[in-house]
């Protein structure tokens, strides 16, 4: 096999694992303030649906993108109202966002499906992209590509040096204390479950317009849960979202690696594989429980109401 | 002038019974608002919906048939989730059971005996237990998330049903379409209302809600997953959590695969690519609707259940998007849950 076969394959992973990385650093973020969302695959069906629609009125993908982001952060917002403002429990309304996002994108979709747009065109960055083997892997790519890890490192910078991320970071940890040091935790906790739904909205919007540019029902395959897996692989480091996010796209495009090096893999087996991937993996994460505890935030799914 | 929400000193009983049906309620005004929207006349789309499969008595065995596997996994959901064990892989439980239960079926499509039936409803049980064992081990050996283990079991359970429908098992007689052979009527559960499909396994799904109602009530068991909602009392009590979390995990998987083998032994009477159809997400919504009450699940089934063949019926009708029913269910859980708020908390107005 020649390099340029594997340079073309690994670009191929750096651009699965986009929407993977967008949406679990936006879930990455909202489970650091103490919100479960486990809407996450919910969001991004409504954000490729609305990305799409944008896109395919406008005849501008960028539009549907920005459609994508602003449709999630709606689910957001909404999963939000339900278990900070009515203390509803985190786990039901995530699984209630993810058979609304389901059945929404089905409904507004209807009408859509076989329609195709002009996806995204790439961006080479200038210089780096002619950089050799490096070039074409990293810098040879659409915008939210590079948006996806400039995302990743703005996430990790956030939480470990800005006195907002650690504010959101207490109140994942403690909102009881959080709140009676003065800190806002209802409106970080907002913030965080609207930023999370509007990256979770980017990655479908990211799916529908540029990676495939069309919309099929259930096109976001369970990738959405895919990345609530990868926030627990990364114990919700956000650096380590890089790596696993890496992984499990290249397990997911299995097949053409396997095409690649001339294996007959069982076609089925291939399409089962992420998801064994993400088993496995988190088997080999949690099976240290010490570990698990120690970076879980604290308040994590927990309910939490100011009484007065 | 404002409101605000005060914590209740108590839970109130009413408050529960009544949430679901102010839900009920205000997800039939989204649907309406939906209808509107959507450029089809409100009312005669509200009419396809809901009231057209009633009209009926097919209709209502249609809604019954549909609603049968939904009380018979949501009842064993309510026992998971009351026990805090989120498992959301009833869908591949209840796939697992359909492939096991039919594996006798494949193997010899003449087979003929009084056996055949209850050896497939034992292989179903067996199959949607032993799928649920894999999180359930995952969890108490190597203290992996319940929620994320058995959802991702899912997706490998639909691949291997894909596999085996396209692949090994497909009827060769079949033109090239997947699916297996049809059963032979001794494996297929006797119909008992003549001219619909409402057969002895819909029965048995609809008693499971009452059984699992005293097996909460009256066993140590039950007990058990009544006080699992507290780490505290559960830990002072001395139960161990291993031991909740695998029957939990056993009980509910058992009744997916149950409900699974009777679908392909019943209704659908083949093993078919799209046997499962988000059945085990709608089940979910039946346990919560039903108020993670064994016998709230019986209405609830009977009214996702309606929810499906209203939006079939719309489909045809009418031209909407059949998407139309897994919308409203989840436009129904919303409206609980932000309705159950009411169950804790009471508004009252507040001068600013």
């Amino acid at each position: 096999m020649t390099t340029a076969v594997w340079v073309s394959l690994l670009a191929g992973v750096v651009v699965a694992a986009t929407p993977l990385l967008l949406a679990a650093a936006g879930e990455l973020v909202c489970e650091r303030a103490g919100l479960l969302n486990l809407g996450v695959e919910g969001m991004m069906a409504v954000g490729a649906v609305c990305g799409f629609i944008a896109a395919f009125h406008s005849g501008n993908p960028y539009v549907g993108l920005l459609a994508g982001v602003g449709a999630g952060a709606l689910c957001g917002l909404l999963f939000a109202w339900l278990t900070v403002q009515l203390v509803a429990d985190q786990v039901a309304t995530g699984l209630a966002l993810t058979i609304l996002g389901h059945g929404l994108s089905g409904f507004i979709g209807h009408g859509y499906a076989g329609e195709s747009i002009k996806g995204l065109a790439a961006i080479p960055l200038p210089g780096l992209s002619q950089i050799p083997v490096l070039g074409p892997i990293l810098f040879d790519h659409s915008l939210p590509v590079y948006l996806a890890l400039l995302l990743v490192f703005g996430v990790h910078w956030f939480l470990t040096r800005s006195r907002a991320g650690l504010t959101l970071r207490s109140v994942g940890e403690d909102p009881k204390v959080s709140y009676s040091l003065g800190l806002r935790v209802y409106a970080v906790r907002y913030a965080a479950a609207v930023f999370g739904g509007a990256m979770a909205g980017f990655a479908g919007a990211f799916l529908s317009t540029t990676y495939t540019p069309m919309w099929a029902e259930g096109m976001v395959a369970g990738q959405g849960w895919i990345a609530v897996g990868l926030v627990v692989f990364a114990t919700w480091r956000p650096l380590r979202l890089l790596f696993g996010a890496w992984l499990f796209a290249g397990v997911g495009i299995g097949q053409l690696f396997s095409q690649a090096a001339g294996l007959a893999l069982n076609t089925y087996l291939l399409s089962a594989l992420p998801y064994l991937a993400v088993l496995v993996a988190l088997v080999l994460i949690s099976r240290d429980p010490l570990r698990i505890r120690l970076n879980t935030p604290a308040s994590l799914g927990r309910p939490f109401r100011a009484e007065t | 002038m404002r409101l605000r929400l005060l914590r209740r000193a108590q839970p109130s009983l009413v408050m529960r019974i009544l949430a679901p049906v102010l839900a009920a309620l205000t997800a039939a005004l989204i649907a309406f608002a939906l209808l509107a929207l959507s450029g089809k006349a409100p009312l005669a789309g509200f009419y396809a919906l809901f009231l057209a499969p009633l009209s009926s008595a097919e209709g209502w065995a249609d809604v019954l048939v549909k609603s049968a596997p939904l009380a018979l996994i949501g009842a064993g959901l309510v026992v998971a989730f009351r026990s805090r064990v989120w498992n959301i892989g009833a869908q591949g439980q209840y796939i697992a059971g359909a492939v096991l239960g039919s594996a006798i079926i494949v193997h010899d499509p003449q087979v003929a005996g009084v056996w055949v039936i209850p050896t497939m409803l034992v292989l179903g049980i067996i199959g949607g237990a032993a799928y649920a064992a894999i999180p359930a081990f995952l969890n108490t050996r190597f203290n992996a998330n319940v929620i994320l283990t058995s959802l991702m079991l899912d997706y490998v359970a639909l691949s291997g049903l894909h596999y085996l429908t396209f692949g090994p098992w497909r009827d060769p007689s079949n033109f090239g379409f997947p699916g297996s052979v049809s059963f032979p009527s001794a494996g297929s559960l006797p119909v008992i209302w003549p001219g619909t499909q409402f057969d002895i396994g819909a029965l048995v799904a609809f008693a499971a809600a009452p059984l699992i109602w005293l097996l909460l009530r009256g066993t140590l068991f039950g007990f058990q997953v009544r006080v699992s909602a507290s780490d505290a009392a559960s830990t002072y009590a001395g139960f161990s959590r291993p031991r909740v979390v695998w029957t939990a995990l056993l009980l509910s998987g058992a009744m997916a695969g149950l409900a699974g083998l009777m679908q392909v032994a019943g209704p659908i009477d083949q093993l078919q690519t799209n046997i499962a159809s988000e059945m085990g997400f709608a089940a979910i919504i039946v346990a919560y609707l039903g108020q993670l009450n064994p016998l709230g699940v019986l209405p609830s089934a009977l009214l996702v259940g309606l929810f499906y063949v209203g939006a079939n019926n719309a489909q045809i009708t009418l031209g909407l998007s059949s998407s139309l029913g897994q919308l409203l269910q989840g436009v129904l859980l919303f409206t609980l849950l932000a309705s159950n708020v009411l169950v804790h908390y009471r508004l009252t107005r507040v001068r600013a």
